[in-house]
């Protein structure tokens, strides 16, 4: 066996990203020259200061972002390596079903749905029978310290710390081959975020890729096998928070 | 997986065309009416597909053309130009070139559709059970009781009182009729609905519950469907895929959350920022 | 008005049949045109008549344009040879076919004229029926576009028909259609086979002679040839019903005159209040009547 640490599962090279915002007529850039790598099995953290575009990168990834730079290339489940930022839609919306998993800082589901549904939708959506996708929602929520009481409930009614454990399991549980990870902890209490830590080990362990935006230097310290730290992008102003403010 | 449904280049006319029809209308003229000819152009070289099961949205404004979309698909209107080749298992139907038979065949057993008017979808001379009645019995089921059951299932299925299937849908609210309307589409268990502004013009609970309702359908049956609507809400919540439409052309297109989160063209960013 | 002008007494100057033969010929072409396509209603120009339509125009100009010398025409009005409607046009043809006799009996007639009944003697391969019809098309209660409905017809379309007999019996639990009950004919056209009972329609089915039907006023012509298949509409499970004639006691009413059990009965009110019941068919009852003065059985 050669290490598998030296092929790298992701490959982002060069990648920029700029919006255009037709109305102000102005260039807001988001990240530039960003270059990084995952690999199986390891989890690579992205720091910088607000406003470098940490969160951009993960976006861009995932193709919530059109990439405007750069090449993002992702090695398939099949041993292709395919370039994100050019695939088709179709092809992007397999990946996402079957390889990618993003957890992001909010929760963003199907409302009025009960919890250990919505964890299930995605094994749902992969052709699971709705029962063994339920048994598996339920058995990750106890793990991740969700009250029972509340598994049949929808999530909109959850405090912070709840919601976001119930993001967690719902990115979690198709076992991705690769987690895109932003702020998963950011509400959490501090007997949650240690469970957290330990089922990122296992899916360390288990061979994930990760790429994770953490708001605490502890996290990255006990998890990171890598580190990129971002600079904001050169450019006229990064002042404008646009971005963030078009999407809500 | 091949997609089952590819639109290429359907354009819609109204009036006399004439050669600058196209040159001379769209976004960048900001108009649709043909200043040489007066011709309303409501749909140009409009290209798009849809894979079994999936979800696209059509999003635009009133007169953007995206109900013209949908209208030609389903044969309500005739598309001035322009090709749709509907894949039905092995058989490949190049909508536009079939005969009138075909077409209704096709409209009655394999495709169903949602109007924002149930005047359209329904006929309230008959009984909610009937319209539905209607349909099967489009699909030579010829058994009463059978009709009777079937009727009663789908109506329970979309959350209408089967006590109330004998009733004119007339009488019933806004949000019932449309669920009675998608219990006729889904008669036929369709692979390939239409859905024109569903939802537009319902209280926001009574819209909740349709969307639910369509999107447990399409986990349970894995209806692929075209959703026309103006709604951002609508769209995020149902579409995997959007296409963005203003004065009959389709503006930009992409996932749905790229559209939402990072819009391209000046239009959809004025779009999304106006919904916030 | 011209006072030379003066109206001809010559019998010569109206043709055999009224009708001049240009009409004659062409009411035959779409006669033969009805009887390839089973059901069909094929249209033709109907011809101003002396009396107005609606008075069995339709009926009569099938009759005079098929009428020669050697045949022989019964007329019935609702199953009676004597009420006005019968007697008339009974009494034009003989005015403008001379020649052709005419007759009561249902066996001795070559051509039958009819309105809302088919006879209960069981008619024969050398005989015609013509049917008044008043309303040709069975889809016009559903759609109201004939457009439309050509096209149903002719893609066998009749589900939205059907639907309009799923809601009878959700409300009435029965098919209520009394007269003109859609039949499919030959597997494909539905029919509206004019305002005959249900009682009739089985008549239609593999019937041994000429049926046809002429619509003056809608310009319609339509046949069910010797041997065709009329199948009224009806769901698998809901079976045709005819008219039982059963009183409250589930016993079949007999014809109060000749007694028959097996025909279809007029409902008739009496002058001290009470009802009695009639056969409709004035030739079938006066035959059984024959019969049973005769010392035969009656059925």
């Amino acid at each position: 066996m050669t290490n598998i640490s030296e092929t790298p599962i992701l490959d982002v090279q060069g990648l920029a990203k700029q919006f255009r915002l037709h109305a102000q007529d102005e260039l807001v850039p988001s990240c530039s020259d960003v270059n990084m790598r995952a690999f199986p099995g390891q989890l690579a953290a992205l720091t910088g200061p607000t406003g470098a575009g940490k969160s951009s990168v993960l976006k861009c990834i995932y193709r919530t972002y059109l990439p405007s730079e750069g090449s993002i290339h992702f090695r398939r489940a099949d041993g292709e390596v395919v370039d994100l930022a050019r695939i088709s839609e179709q092809d992007m919306l397999h990946l996402r079903l079957s390889e990618l998993g993003f957890v992001t800082q909010f929760l963003h589901c199907v409302p009025r749905r009960p919890a250990d549904e919505v964890v299930a939708e995605p094994l749902i959506l992969r052709g699971m029978a709705l029962a063994d996708a339920l048994a598996q929602a339920r058995e990750l929520l106890r793990r991740l310290n969700v009250p029972e009481r509340l598994w049949r409930l929808p999530p909109a009614t959850f405090s912070g710390g709840e919601k976001q454990r119930v993001n967690l399991a719902r990115g979690l549980i198709a076992k991705p081959r690769l987690l895109l990870l932003d702020e998963p902890t950011a509400s959490l209490d501090k007997n949650t975020t240690g469970q957290v830590i330990e089922l990122l080990r296992e899916f360390k362990q288990a061979g994930v890729a990760m790429v994770a935006i953490f708001h605490d230097p502890e996290l990255v310290t006990a998890l990171a096998d890598a580190e990129y730290r971002l600079a904001p992008p050169q450019s006229l102003s990064h002042s404008t928070p646009a971005p963030e403010a078009l999407q809500s | 997986m091949k997609p089952i449904l590819e639109v290429k280049g359907l354009t819609r006319i109204h009036g006399t065309e004439c050669p600058s029809c196209l040159d001379m209308t769209g976004p960048e003229h900001d108009t649709n009416v043909c200043p040489a000819c007066g011709s309303v152009v409501a749909a140009a070289n409009v290209s798009f597909s849809l894979q079994p099961g999936e979800i696209l949205g059509i999003m635009g404004e009133s007169g953007s053309g995206k109900s013209t979309v949908v209208k030609t698909l389903y044969f309500d209107q005739a598309p001035s130009r322009g090709s749709a080749i509907f894949r039905d298992g092995d058989q490949n139907h190049e909508l536009f070139n079939l005969n009138g038979a075909e077409q209704r065949w096709l409209r009655n057993h394999r495709f169903g559709m949602v109007y924002q008017n149930p005047n359209l979808g329904l006929n309230f001379g008959i009984s909610a059970g009937g319209n539905i009645a209607e349909r099967l019995l489009m699909n030579d089921l010829n058994h009463y009781g059978d009709i009777r059951r079937r009727a009663g299932e789908l109506l329970t299925r979309t959350d209408v009182m089967v006590s109330r299937m004998d009733e004119s849908p007339k009488q019933f609210s806004g949000g019932m009729q449309q669920r009675v309307q998608i219990a006729k589409a889904l008669a036929t268990r369709p692979p390939l609905l239409y859905l024109d502004e569903v939802t537009t013009g319902l209280d926001l609970s009574v819209q909740a519950r349709i969307l639910d309702l369509i999107l447990e359908i399409q986990h349970e049956l894995g209806t692929a469907m075209i959703v026309v609507t103006h709604d951002l809400g609508v769209i995020r919540l149902l579409a995997s895929r959007t296409l963005v439409m203003k004065y009959g052309r389709v503006i930009e297109s992409g996932l749905t959350d790229q559209i939402l989160e990072d819009p391209q063209q000046a239009y959809t960013q004025q779009l999304v920022a106006s919904t916030l | 008005m011209n006072p030379n002008y003066q109206l001809t007494d010559s019998q010569d100057s109206y043709g055999f049949g009224f009708l001049d033969e240009f009409a004659k010929r062409e009411i035959r072409r779409v006669i033969l045109k009805a009887i390839s396509i089973p059901g069909y209603q094929t249209p033709y120009a109907s011809r101003e008549m002396p009396m107005g339509r609606g008075f069995g125009t339709g009926g009569l100009q099938l009759t005079l344009s098929m009428i020669g010398p050697e045949d022989t025409l019964k007329v019935i009005d609702q199953g009676s040879d004597d009420s006005v409607n019968a007697v008339n046009l009974r009494k034009f043809a003989e005015l403008t076919c001379p020649d052709v006799s005419t007759t009561e009996s249902t066996t001795e007639a070559t051509l039958i004229q009819t309105r809302h009944r088919v006879p209960e003697i069981a008619l024969r391969e050398d005989q015609v029926l013509n049917l008044q019809v008043p309303y040709p098309d069975p889809l016009v209660i559903v759609e109201p576009s004939e457009a439309k409905r050509k096209i149903m017809h002719g893609e066998g379309d009749y589900a939205r028909l059907l639907t309009k007999l799923y809601e009878d019996l959700v409300k009435f639990d029965e098919i209520t259609i009394s007269h003109r009950y859609p039949t499919r004919i030959n597997g494909h056209y539905v029919i509206d086979p004019s305002p005959i009972p249900r009682y009739d329609v089985p008549k239609l089915h593999q019937s041994q002679a000429l049926l046809l039907f002429g619509a003056g006023r809608e310009k319609k012509i339509y046949a069910v040839p010797p041997y065709t298949n009329a199948e009224p509409l009806v769901f698998d499970d809901v079976p045709f019903r005819t008219e039982n004639f059963y009183n409250a006691d589930g016993k079949r009413r007999a014809c109060n005159r000749c007694g028959s059990t097996n025909s279809f009965l007029d409902e008739l009110n009496l002058e001290d209040g009470s009802k009695a019941w009639q056969c409709s068919d004035t030739d079938f009852c006066n035959r059984q009547l024959a019969r049973t003065d005769a010392g035969e059985v009656t059925q």
